[in-house]
């Protein structure tokens, strides 16, 4: 018997937008995949998956603090990137960055 | 205050084994809104969705979700994609959602946002929910 076998599953994803009375955005949540399991032993490839899964923290603390930042201005002009979730810091250190201007501007 | 998570529950995937089987089980229809401390987890059920507690007025009470249909993401109908519009009725914490069959028994996934959402009589929370039957990695 030949056994068949697929990496697979049920993949869940989503997006939420939170607006006003008048239909204006207050925040737009933002849905982060996880990175893929690791499936190799090379150093550069765990080093690889570590930086993946570091930023991929970074990232959620980004938008829990944007998202924060947002509510508690939802009557206020900031930028859009705020409310929209567009365009995220690519880097650790552009989450670190946003994160720490976030923070002080609560 | 949580962050994002989202996950399918054991249940779920027991519902949807029965579904696909012609067993008693019923396919995705319903939603409610999420409040409290909430962090998605396989485990999850109806009773205990998240951690957190299943809202009851506000507008984020257990309903139909406004439409549920399948949809493509990789290949022809493999995803079945749930949108509902929320409007609040007072003001309320929400910090995420769950995704229920059409008896209200068994929930398929749960969903907490970024972080909670603080709305007023007259937001509303727009939402689409997506799952995937993914095939391959």
């Amino acid at each position: 018997m030949v056994n068949a076998e697929v990496v697979g599953g049920l993949v869940i994803t989503w997006g939420a937008d939170h607006r006003d009375g008048n239909g204006t955005l207050i925040v737009r949540q933002a849905s982060v995949r996880e990175p893929a399991p690791i499936n190799c032993i090379k150093p550069r490839c765990l080093a690889r998956y570590i930086y993946k899964s570091l930023l991929y923290t970074m990232l959620l603390l980004y938008h829990q603090e944007r998202v924060i930042y947002a509510e508690a201005h939802r009557k206020d002009i900031i930028p859009d990137k705020y409310r929209t979730g567009e365009d995220s810091p690519k880097t650790i250190r552009g989450n670190i960055w946003e994160i720490m201007k976030l923070k002080s501007r609560r | 205050m949580c962050a994002q998570t989202s996950k399918p529950t054991l249940l779920g995937y027991g519902e949807l084994g029965k579904l696909v089987a012609g067993e008693l089980a019923t396919e995705v229809q319903s939603i409610v809104g999420l409040t409290g401390a909430c962090t998605a987890a396989e485990a999850s059920t109806f009773a205990n969705p998240g951690g957190a507690t299943k809202l009851a007025a506000n507008g984020f009470t257990l309903v139909d979700a406004d439409t549920v249909v399948s949809s493509q993401t990789t290949v022809a109908n493999d995803t079945v994609e749930l949108d509902h519009v929320f409007t609040w009725s007072g003001t309320q914490s929400v910090s995420g959602v769950a995704i229920l069959n059409n008896d209200d028994d068994v929930v398929f996934y749960e969903v907490c946002f970024n972080a909670a959402l603080e709305g007023e009589t007259g937001d509303t929370l727009t939402f689409e929910g997506k799952m995937q039957f993914k095939l391959g990695s």
